[in-house]
């Protein structure tokens, strides 16, 4: 799923992530998958960082290194909203060669830099290239896009690989390509090395991600929007709402307040702001720097998690009813944050996944969607849609809220 | 302040690598165009795995 809408080049059937099993030359889907992608090791133990899309729908993995031996791995985490996860594979003891991370923060654009994978399954492969552009936010293939953008050659099978400067350090996971081709045109993106640094230590401490909030519904400031708000220029991310009593609230920022940078970052739009909190950790404050009325202030914002409030109540609804399938929890900011909901959290019932061959699949339900109404009930909380789903009827009435807009429909029971 | 000069001197001494890694700086001659990241590579490739 995806937190915002997708962008436009994400719906081009010419923009590819590569999958390796695209590009299998006509091996059926349903047999063993070869060489799905590439993987880094980044701890001399056998901790292996690669692209969630490549061990997506997988159940059993294995790595082969460079010299050819090959190992089972184990899914230690697996990151959807960053498209990162981490192997492990059981060394016996050995020590790993390992790459270790660069600050992504020092890379500038012109750096050279050399991308290592193994494209199309032919074998590892060195491409070279530049640092074509930094900060990608619109490319629509993860939650917490930031990509460094690149002209080394990467390919299907590339992902999941190193992007490394020149001094031998990793500074970017390789993860998707924009090609009308299929192949290298040029114009490659990586998950900048802070963000897969983030994912790693939380793969070593136990494989649960969380990352800091800001608090704050965000929108992008546009050359119209900027004209509007009197700005000088474009850019930056104007505070739509804050959430009462978190870490924007506490830190005095309020609804048009324009945040310009975060702890000396520019940044450039709502997805910059999202980026520089969730690379931070839990380590205290962030330094924001905003305008309001015209005037530049200051103010240091607290890094902590959205709070679940109320209680998720994550219940499975069974039965015999349109939702039977679906996984649902109370609305509140850390499960809108889950599930890369724009929204602060607010009130009502979200669908927070859907079981295969389910009357909620068959419905089409997407995480995401909100259970306004079932019957003549309004639903607000998991308990009254359990109550309002139980026992049978001949048919259903029933609206939920997808985005900006509300569905009603009727089915059979 | 003179002990400090001389503990980055020391820093410098030791690690030339660290320092040569932070310049930016186009080819000087048509010698260093011809130089390889060969050695780089020997060293970061084994790390690259494939899934």
């Amino acid at each position: 799923m995806q937190a915002q809408a997708p962008s436009p080049l994400f719906n081009d059937p010419f923009f590819q992530r590569f999958f390796g099993d695209r590009f299998s030359f006509g091996v059926p889907r349903e047999r063993v998958q070869q060489s799905l992608g590439s993987g880094v090791i980044v701890d001399a133990g056998g901790l292996i960082v690669t692209n969630y899309h490549v061990i997506k729908g997988g159940d059993q993995f294995k790595v082969a290194l460079n010299d050819r031996r090959e190992y089972e791995a184990k899914v230690v985490l697996a990151d959807e909203r960053t498209d990162l996860a981490v192997l492990k594979i059981d060394t016996k003891g050995e020590k790993l060669p390992f790459l270790s991370f660069k600050d992504s923060d020092t890379v500038e654009v012109g750096d050279l830099v050399l991308a290592i994978g193994n494209p199309f399954g032919v074998g590892q492969t060195v491409t070279t290239g530049i640092v074509s552009a930094l900060a990608r936010t619109h490319i629509g293939v993860s939650d917490y896009q930031f990509f460094i953008q690149t002209d080394a050659a990467i390919n299907p099978g590339n992902s999941g690989g190193a992007l490394v400067t020149t001094d031998g350090k990793l500074i970017g996971i390789n993860s998707a390509i924009y090609s009308q081709t299929g192949g290298s045109v040029g114009i490659g993106f990586a998950i900048p090395s802070n963000m897969v640094r983030l994912v790693v230590e939380s793969a070593r401490n136990g494989g649960h991600i969380k990352r800091p909030w800001t608090g704050a519904q965000l929108q992008a400031v546009d050359a119209q929007l900027a004209s509007t708000l009197g700005l000088d220029r474009p850019g930056g991310a104007l505070v739509q709402e804050v959430y009462p009593g978190g870490p924007a609230a506490r830190a005095g920022l309020k609804e048009g307040d324009v945040i310009r940078s975060v702890d000396n970052h520019d940044v450039d739009d709502p997805q910059s702001v999202r980026y520089r909190f969730a690379t931070k950790g839990f380590s205290g404050k962030v330094t924001v720097r905003y305008l309001r009325d015209g005037r530049s202030f200051e103010t240091q914002v607290a890094l902590e998690a959205p709070p679940e409030t109320p209680p998720a109540d994550r219940t499975l609804i069974k039965g015999r009813n349109p939702f039977t399938g679906a996984t649902v929890a109370n609305l509140s900011p850390a499960v809108a944050d889950e599930l890369g909901l724009d929204a602060l959290g607010g009130k009502g019932v979200v669908i927070l996944k859907i079981e295969d061959d389910t009357p909620a699949q068959q419905i089409d339900f997407q995480p995401g969607d909100i259970v306004v109404q079932v019957g003549d009930a309004k639903i607000e909380t998991v308990k009254q849609l359990v109550g309002a789903t139980a026992g049978t009827r001949a048919q259903w009435d029933f609206a939920i809220r997808r985005g900006d807009r509300t569905f009603t429909a009727t089915v059979g029971g | 302040m003179a002990l400090g000069a001389v503990a980055l001197c020391a820093t410098l001494a030791f690690f030339p690598w660290s320092a040569q890694a932070e310049t930016r700086a186009l080819p000087g001659s048509a010698g260093e165009v011809t130089l390889s990241y060969s050695s780089v590579v020997k060293r970061v490739a084994p790390a690259v795995v494939n899934v």
